[in-house]
């Protein structure tokens, strides 16, 4: 295990900033922690850096307990979200600057730096003023800086939050690629959606000082553990219900717009007959026919809005109760038009059940 | 069609030469031809009496340079307002360091009820230092009272130190500010990235605070220096004999001794030594230094 | 926690550093000099011989006090008002240039800027004498404006050089033409700046001592006075009255300028 932390919280005041968080990293494993502003992502980054000590809880790295180390006895470095370059320092100066400040020997510091730099593609650059290089570039110089040093455990605070879009697709594939290459543990915090599932070996969702879901990429998508982690990660079409019944390994639900199956194991809690409960259905899980099938939890509705974005399609269709639904599918010829009369369906094992009360 | 920036600020500015010319001739006929009047009087020959005549010679400077006096009168001049400049350094970090770290957001008041005195014409205010450091001022009758020295002493008045006290009161608020903004745009992360990165406090002092301070370091001197060294009226004022300097040297020669060469001599002198001074505090900071 | 034990202390050290200095060096001979304005004796003794007025009303008798006063409001309001006429022009210029002829233009504005204020008073003095002008009020406003149209160049041009012209170019695609962007956009937002020029051109040049020294003749402005009374025990308890009194006004100007939010242009 490479990284533990066990019951964290944290306090600024009267604010839960952290209420018990758990988590457990793998050696060479890269996790996003994925969180709206405020809730709390960035306080945990900085507990694991040791910038700010946890109220209660423990920070174990390699096994041993971390907590209440300084950030330069901890095996980690941290790359900032402004990157926190120094101005007044060129590039190798910044690169070299942790190495210097521990010591290393003039030709020792020169060998690591040349070694990163090469890595990271800014050989070239190593002389220039840290002002006078890229966006990019400088990324790459945060980046060095750090893991010129070896750390056990990276830790990145949104680092790319001021590159362009094309610059940041870019930026992913190449972080993935640096990250195997160099096998050491990364702690990657993010708000972008887009950006945990393109980078994420494993991902937590944090919201409101909470951990709402730690899993692989496939289970925070197919499994969403909370409405929350549902509705923030990729798009979620939501019914409203009340449970009819439970039989053995069915759940039926009773929504305005018709009765939904539901397989138990995607029903998060245990629901009893009469529960209120929200059903979540993933729009590309979706068929559309033009005839009613005779599957279960199949609907009628109407095409509203057709929306052709290059490889999907999205459709968003009117329920007889006036509410929307959106489907998207990859084929783009499906000859539907706005207005027509379709059927929707589903399968049993896509639904995802959540009691609301 | 929309004006680009630089047509925008041709409107504003450059091709409009009634914006420019005025004040440059200004300059040019009632600063900088005085200017030069001064240097060619300081290559005139002098006489007696407010009497000299034309001439190129150099034996004014020759003068300054070769007299134990004047020399003397022009080190001291540096060093005692080098004296009171590292003080001033000193002593205004802390404060700087103190708003920029924990009283942000009411640094404006701080600063504020530093300059509040500034309002009273600083003769006034140096002049009133003698109740503290005079014969009969505060600090003698403390020292009196607690029995250290059994009368007062005229020691702690008219004399050099006296002029780098009355200076460090004179301008400390203008060395604080620079320091605190240069201290204010040093973003938070800088310091954590050093210390994550394993620098302890004093190193992050040393390698990150110190360096980024430069500019705010070198405005104060530059804010400071230059005034305080062609000071007369406060050397007149306070410093006593060992605080005797360029500016009261200069005064003298020219209202008193009549010896206007001399005089310009001096003035050229010191023209050249605060411009030297400017010179390095450019070279190192880059012209912008100028008009931050 | 004991992270944040050390940065209170630290805080605390230094809060308390901050504020022995500030009240030392800086408010204790201000302190005094109110205090003796009411001192029953002329010369400042302890232990403390007795308040009185005395002082206060002497001041009226001074009859070159009050003229050497307005004398110095009549010389700062023209000095400002001359300064901004040719100075704020100038500020234009300097941020519309570009490199190698702004930095000669700023060379050019900036050397009265560099230099002790001495040689503007003695170069001044040679000046004025060798072309015959008479020392008088004339020649000092003169001289102050040598200093004070580079501080308005300086202060408005760096102000301008930030502004986003931007802000110009969306008035005009929204329909202003360009007297309109200036007085509409523009001027609102470097008006600040103007202000805090022309505030402290007022004060320093009210101010000004020892440019003041070598230009003005026989004439008195404040500071002349105050020079040539402070020396005399007899009158310096009156110089410490009027002092007393312009730093109460003078700290309620402050305080509304600092409620009009007009002050931090200048911090």
């Amino acid at each position: 295990m490479s990284l533990k932390l066990e019951n964290i919280h944290k306090f600024f005041g009267h604010i839960t900033a952290l209420k018990n968080v758990n988590l457990e990293v793998n050696k060479g494993e890269l996790l996003v922690i994925l969180g709206t502003s405020g809730s709390g992502k960035s306080t945990l980054l900085r507990i694991i850096s040791g910038l700010e000590k946890p109220d209660k809880g423990r920070v174990l790295i390699n096994g041993r307990d971390v907590t209440y180390e300084p950030p330069y006895n901890r095996p980690t470095s941290m790359v900032f979200q402004d990157l926190a370059l120094f101005p007044h320092l060129n590039v190798f100066e910044n690169i070299a600057f942790g190495l210097k400040i521990r010591k290393y020997d003039r030709r020792e510091v020169e060998i690591r730096v040349k070694e990163v730099a090469e890595m990271l593609r800014i050989n070239d650059l190593l002389d220039r003023s840290v002002a006078k290089i890229s966006g990019g570039q400088r990324q790459r110089v945060a980046l060095a800086r750090s893991l010129v040093l070896h750390p056990d455990i990276l830790l990145l605070d949104e680092p790319l939050g001021a590159l362009d879009m094309k610059l940041r697709m870019d930026m992913w594939v190449e972080l993935k690629k640096l990250q195997r290459q160099v096998a050491n543990t990364w702690v990657f915090v993010t708000h972008d959606q887009h950006e945990a599932m393109a980078l994420a070996d494993k991902i937590a969702v944090i919201n409101t000082g909470e951990i709402q879901q730690l899993g692989t990429k496939d289970e925070v998508y197919d499994s969403p553990a909370s409405l929350f982690v549902a509705s923030f990660i990729g798009e979620m079409n939501f019914l409203e219900g009340r449970v009819t019944e439970v039989k053995g390994d069915v759940l039926k639900v009773e929504t305005p717009v018709g009765e939904v199956e539901a397989t138990m194991q995607r029903v998060k809690g245990r629901p009893e007959t009469g529960a209120r409960v929200t059903v979540g259905i993933r729009p590309e899980k979706i068929q559309i026919t033009k005839t009613p099938n005779d599957c279960i939890n199949t609907l009628s509705a109407r095409v509203s809005e057709i929306n052709f974005s290059g490889v999907l399609t999205t459709y968003e269709l009117e329920l007889p109760d006036g509410s929307r639904i959106k489907i998207q599918t990859t084929s783009r010829q499906m000859g539907y038009r706005q207005g027509d009369k379709v059927y929707i369906s589903w399968s049993p094992e896509d639904v995802n059940v959540y009691v609301t009360q | 069609m929309l004006p680009s920036r630089k047509g925008l600020l041709t409107w504003l500015g450059r091709r409009r030469w009634i914006n420019w010319i005025p004040s440059t001739t200004y300059l040019l006929l009632l600063f900088y031809i005085p200017i030069a009047m001064l240097m060619y009087y300081s290559f005139w020959r002098y006489l007696k009496l407010f009497r000299f005549e034309p001439a190129l010679t150099l034996e004014n400077y020759l003068r300054f340079f070769t007299s134990p006096i004047y020399t003397r009168v022009l080190l001291n001049t540096i060093f005692i307002v080098g004296v009171a400049m590292a003080l001033l350094l000193i002593v205004g970090f802390p404060i700087a360091y103190f708003i920029a770290r924990y009283v942000r957001s009411s640094a404006d008041r701080i600063i504020l009820l530093m300059l509040i005195p500034v309002e009273i014409n600083y003769l006034i205010r140096i002049f009133a230092w003698r109740t503290i450091l005079g014969e009969n001022g505060i600090l003698n009758s403390f020292l009196v009272a607690v029995g250290v020295i059994e009368k007062p002493l005229p020691i702690f008045f008219y004399n050099w130190f006296a002029i780098v006290i009355v200076t460090m009161h004179e301008w400390l608020p203008y060395v604080v500010i620079p320091l605190y903004i240069s201290l204010r745009s040093i973003p938070r992360s800088l310091y954590e990235a050093a210390h994550d990165l394993g620098a302890s406090r004093l190193q992050t002092f040393l390698k990150i605070t110190l360096p980024l301070c430069k500019p705010g370091i070198l405005t104060a001197i530059f804010i400071v220096f230059i005034p305080a060294l062609g000071e007369f009226a406060i050397p007149a004022l306070v410093g006593g004999k060992s605080g005797y300097m360029i500016g009261n040297m200069i005064e003298n020669q020219l209202l008193a001794a009549g010896n206007w060469p001399l005089a310009t001599a001096a003035s050229v002198i010191l023209l050249a030594t605060s411009l030297i001074i400017v010179g390095i505090m450019v070279k190192i900071l880059g012209m912008e230094a100028l008009y931050r | 926690m004991s992270v944040r034990k050390n940065w209170s202390i630290a805080k605390l050290l230094l809060g308390g550093y901050t504020a022995s200095v500030v009240s030392l060096l800086i408010y204790l001979p201000i302190f005094l000099l109110i205090l003796f304005s009411f001192h029953a004796k002329a010369f400042f003794s302890f232990p403390f011989a007795g308040f009185s007025l005395r002082w206060y009303m002497a001041m009226f008798e001074e009859e070159f006090l009050f003229r050497s006063l307005g004398n110095s409001l009549i010389i700062a309001s023209i000095v400002t008002a001359a300064a901004m006429v040719l100075g704020l022009p100038a500020a234009f210029t300097f941020a519309s240039l570009r490199g190698r002829k702004k930095d000669v233009f700023i060379m050019f504005m900036a050397v009265p800027f560099v230099i002790p204020w001495l040689l503007i008073g003695v170069a001044s003095l040679i000046f004025y004498i060798t072309v015959g002008m008479e020392l008088s009020f004339l020649t000092v406003v003169l001289s102050h404006l040598t200093y004070s149209i580079p501080v308005v160049v300086i202060i408005v041009g760096s102000r301008l050089l930030t502004y986003n012209i931007r802000l110009n170019e969306a008035a005009m695609d929204l329909g202003a033409d360009q007297l309109q962007v200036f007085r509409k956009i523009m001027l609102p937002q470097i008006f600040p700046a103007v202000a805090a020029a022309a505030l402290i051109t007022f004060i320093w040049s009210f101010d000004n001592f020892i440019i003041t020294y070598f230009t003005i003749g026989s004439d008195l402005t404040f500071p002349i006075w105050v020079w040539s009374s402070i020396r005399y025990p007899k009158k310096l308890p009156i110089v410490n009255a009027v002092s007393a009194i312009i730093v109460i006004v003078g700290s309620l100007i402050i305080y509304l300028l600092h409620r009009k939010g007009l002050l931090e242009e200048i911090i």
